[in-house]
């Protein structure tokens, strides 16, 4: 039997196949011609590695030649002849070493990301479409005038980026978009507003509306203001109140009440994204640290000023290190948010500044009355009928099929959700019209901190941001920005308002003399790290919610800036990575006190009494090799999840809300509150020792099987506690795990750090890896880089932000594009 | 002659890939079986060639001090592969396209091209 036929058949199904496979991909292989293809495809990241010792290229829409030269530590320094020349050079070179990034960001708050990912993004996308934030953007762009200020460096940024797309080579593209099988996407001025929108949800998105609910659905709604209160009883404000120290509010928690039906009725339908974890002190993860020192305090005699703000810890890094210089005009060195056209954090000759989130409550839910439970078309306002808007919402997959449509509908207030058999509206200050490129733009220009303050003030909406800033004059100042709604009479903005009333419509926003702030204050610092911004005893009215602040951080750097009245650069870069803790500092006692009174008892738990020596001998500090703080923590973790177990439904494991630590540090001082029965046990009735020595033994307990004994080292804050950054996408291939870091529970480890003195010989010290290690270059004079930058020493391989070499400087020298009539 | 005609056609078939794309392959492989199919086992010397031209772009790059190997093991890990697989993948895929284009051209030559 002649077998050539089957031999030629044979062939033809594997070339087919193989062409198949190598055009379209099979599952979740991308289509592998393009894919392996050694030159375009994944592998051309190999090639493009390392950059160029130089390169040129042109640019359309520039005015003059411009030149960047990239220090050894990678970062870019634009000189430009204009402001607009270095906006578009900006974006070339952002968009040549994150463009993945950017698209993958301005995607996510347009809800956009099923184009590039496919439909596995549904879920995700859909949300910011329900909550208005595409169309918030479109709204903020349409609000811009052609040529406005804006409006221009926003078209300028665009143009940089989509000149690199234009120059790059397929090769040169990032590796997602190769593992995606997908292109990059042109970039558009709405791109930018997609991002800022993204930013506003990651840090403005705090519903306590829906804590305050979910509590008072099973406690009742005495004991749910209580959990969940207005202000923090733990006050270390931002604005100084004059105390020159800490003061603990008594808080009363109300024994649980009795299920509110109606509120129970809603918690069935709450999206299970809102189910929190057990740990209070994790789910705020966006948490920063900013301070400033007055001359009369630095040993210098110079303002010193310092900023770390902490996001997730993601590979790359959201931020991106620049510096812009147009000679008379501009010379700002910071960090920017790729797909941002301006610096968002850093210094110029004359001022220093940096953000912490305020956690503002700038978001209100409204009852709506409408026509039609099921396709409502028109809502009631004041006895009279309003039509509500429609804006069908299209999700696309990666080849332009539709894969679903939603009709997201407005009411003046903002979009409309369904909630149970309620139809309910938000008004999101994130979503109203503002020009967050302005409000950067005109800050790298003040001159004072006292102008930089009022010119972002002006200009700067949402999210709002405690801003510290230090100018060459000596000056120190801070204010919490954004705009704050002012709220109806009566309405303490955690309670789901009556729409039918327009009486129950914000009336304004605060007048900028009424935000927390300060100036020159007489105890010489200033700091911010999340704390609730103004003491309750000064507050104009309603700002935030205790659950969305944390005083734990500002207690720490208050204490190390109230006993150093000398401070210096080097003392300032120690407090950014300073392990202690207030925090730990309050607690443990309460669990070793409770060890004690429990073991005087008989039938203490096993090993509690091990575990009250671990905790003896621990300093309370989070270094690295410690075992204490793995104890610690995880037997706080165990406290709340004990103590809150009323906020557990039945049938359920999960707590519906978690009330934050101060406010259990307050329950601490009421040893027989009834919140500590453990309704688990019907024959006895917990004390608090019990319960917390009961937590502490049970955490020993815990650690023991998962690490062992503690000699052997497994309990070691390094190891039990490391950080993860993790690729963008998830890639563990690109990630960096497993990182001994000493810090904090949150984790929120800093993105970047900064230390600026001012005047002129500011330094900038960025650490590149979450272990602290440090590297200084120094700022040159305006228009003149350092002929040779001072090489850092970092480690290798935490991230991908900077790049360490003993390289020469490389340049990219861009020249106008000339026009065909040229 | 053998090992002349697999690196000719591996040179032929890594320029096509920088000039044209991956389909570049089977075409130049195709067309290799066609012209040469009273050769030895056309299929079995484009396929080597196949292999050798991209993994032969690879080795320059390395050589180049591109860092193929790190990026192979990132890359692996991440599509949740054994180390070795995007390099072996990246030498097979062409492998199998260029042996299978040029035995069919092969037969195709044989065909129109022999005398009757």
């Amino acid at each position: 039997m002649k077998l050539r036929p089957f031999a030629v058949a044979g062939a033809l199904l594997v070339l087919g196949g193989a062409l198949y496979i190598g055009s379209s991909g099979a599952g979740p292989l991308p289509p592998l011609g393009p894919f392996l293809d050694p030159v375009r495809g994944a592998w051309g990241a190999v090639a493009y590695a390392s950059l160029a010792d130089s390169a040129a290229g042109a640019l359309p829409g520039l005015g003059a030649a411009v030149e960047v030269r990239y220090d050894t530590r990678g970062v870019p320094h634009i000189f430009a002849a204009s402001e607009d020349d270095a906006i578009r050079a900006l974006g070339y070179v952002v968009a040549r070493d994150r463009l993945f990034q950017m698209e993958l960001q301005a995607r996510a708050g347009a809800g956009t990301l099923t184009e590039l990912v496919g439909k596995a993004a549904l879920a995700a996308d859909s949300e910011p479409r329900a909550l208005g934030m595409p169309r918030g953007a479109e709204q903020k762009l349409a609000a811009m005038a052609p040529g406005s200020l804006g409006r221009r460096l926003l078209d300028a940024y665009a143009d940089g980026v989509n000149a690199y797309l234009d120059h790059a080579s397929p090769a040169e593209w990032p590796v997602e978009y190769k593992l995606l099988g997908r292109r990059p996407t042109r970039w558009t001025p709405l791109h930018s507003l997609n991002l800022y929108a993204r930013m506003g949800h990651t840090l403005a998105y705090l519903d306590g509306e829906r804590d305050r609910l979910a509590a008072r659905a099973l406690v009742g709604e005495a004991a749910a203001r209580a959990l969940f209160p207005e202000h923090t009883p733990i006050q270390e404000p931002i604005q100084p109140n004059g105390a020159g120290m800490s003061r603990i509010d008594p808080l009363r928690i109300p024994a649980p009440g009795a299920v509110d039906s109606v509120a129970m009725a809603l918690l069935d339908h709450l999206p299970s994204s809102m189910r929190l974890r057990d740990d209070a002190e994790v789910s705020r993860l966006f948490a920063s640290n900013n301070w400033a020192v007055a001359p009369s305090r630095s040993r210098s005699a110079h303002a010193l000023l310092a900023g770390d703000p902490h996001l997730g810890l993601t590979l790359p890094s959201i931020w991106y290190e620049a510096h812009l210089v147009v000679p008379g005009k501009l010379d700002v060195y910071g960090v920017t948010i790729p797909g941002s056209p301006g610096i968002v954090i850093g210094f110029t000759r004359d001022v220093a500044w940096s953000l912490t989130n305020t956690g503002a409550d700038v978001l209100d839910f409204y009852r709506e009355t409408v026509d039609d439970q099921v396709h409502p078309t028109k809502y009631l306002v004041d006895d009279t009928w309003k039509e509500l808007e429609r804006r069908e919402e299209l999700y696309r997959d990666k080849s332009g099929s539709v894969l679903r449509v939603d009709t997201v509908r407005f009411t003046h207030r903002g979009p409309l959700q369904r909630l149970n058999k309620e139809w309910v509206s938000m008004r999101w200050t994130v979503n109203e019209p503002s020009d967050l490129v302005s409000a950067f733009y005109h800050a790298s220009h003040a001159t004072t901190a006292a102008d930089f303050l009022d010119v972002f003030a002006r200009d700067y909406f949402a999210p709002a941001q405690n801003v510290i800033v230090a100018d060459r004059g000596g000056t120190i100042a801070i204010r919490s920005t954004g705009h704050y709604p002012l709220r109806p009479a009566g309405s303490d903005g955690l309670s789901i308002l009556d729409g039918s009333t327009s009486a129950s419509d914000w009336t304004g926003y605060w007048p900028v003399s009424q935000y927390p702030q300060a100036m020159n204050p007489p105890q010489g610092f200033l700091a911010s790290a999340n704390q609730e911004p103004i003491d309750p005893q000064q507050a104009p009215a309603y700002l935030g919610y205790d659950a969305a602040y944390e005083p734990w951080r500002a207690l720490q750097i208050n204490r190390l800036l109230r006993a150093n009245d000398k401070v210096t650069l080097d003392d300032m870069r120690r407090f950014q990575t300073d392990p202690g803790s207030v925090r730990a500092d309050w607690f443990v006692p309460y669990m070793r006190n409770a060890a004690a009174a429990v073991l005087a008892r008989a039938a203490a738990p096993q090993d509690l009494a091990v575990a009250d020596s671990i905790l003896g001998a621990w300093d309370r500090r989070y270094t690295v090799g410690n075992n204490g703080a793995i104890l610690f923590e995880t037997a706080l973790t165990l406290v709340g999840r004990r103590t809150w177990d009323e906020l557990v439904p039945k049938g359920d494991t999960v707590r519906v809300a978690t009330p934050s630590s101060a406010v259990l540090l307050a329950l601490m001082a009421d040893s027989a509150s009834v919140w500590w029965d453990d309704g688990g046990t019907t024959n006895a009735v917990e004390d608090r020792d019990a319960i917390v020595a009961e937590a502490l033994a049970a955490a020993y307990d815990t650690l023991f099987k998962r690490h062992g004994a503690p000699a052997k080292g497994g309990w070691a804050w390094g190891k039990s506690a490391s950080a993860q950054v993790n690729h963008l996408l998830g890639l563990p291939g690109f990630s960096a795990r497993d990182l001994a870091v000493q810090g904090g529970a949150g984790r929120s480890t800093p993105r970047c750090r900064a230390v600026v003195s001012a005047p002129a010989g500011a330094w900038w010290s960025n650490s590149v890896r979450a272990s602290g290690r440090w590297g200084r270059i120094r700022a040159g004079r305006a228009g003149i880089l350092p002929r040779r930058a001072t090489p850092i020493a970092c480690a290798s391989g935490a991230t991908a932000t900077s790049s360490c070499s003993s390289s020469p400087a490389r340049s990219i020298r861009c020249r106008p594009r000339r026009s065909r009539r040229d | 002659m053998a090992i002349l005609r697999l690196l000719m056609l591996a040179i032929g078939i890594a320029l096509g890939t920088v000039l044209g794309a991956w389909w570049v392959v089977p075409v130049v492989a195709a067309a290799y079986g066609f012209v040469m199919h009273r050769t030895s086992r056309p299929g079995f010397t484009a396929a080597g060639s196949g292999a050798l031209a991209w993994g032969g772009y690879l080795a320059l790059a390395s050589v180049g001090g591109a860092p193929v190997g790190s990026f192979a093991a990132s890359l692996a890990t991440s599509m949740q592969l054994p180390g070795w697989a995007p390099l072996v993948a990246t030498l097979a895929f062409p492998a199998l396209l260029a042996g299978t284009s040029a035995y069919l051209g092969a037969r195709v030559g044989g065909r129109y091209l022999t005398p009757a």
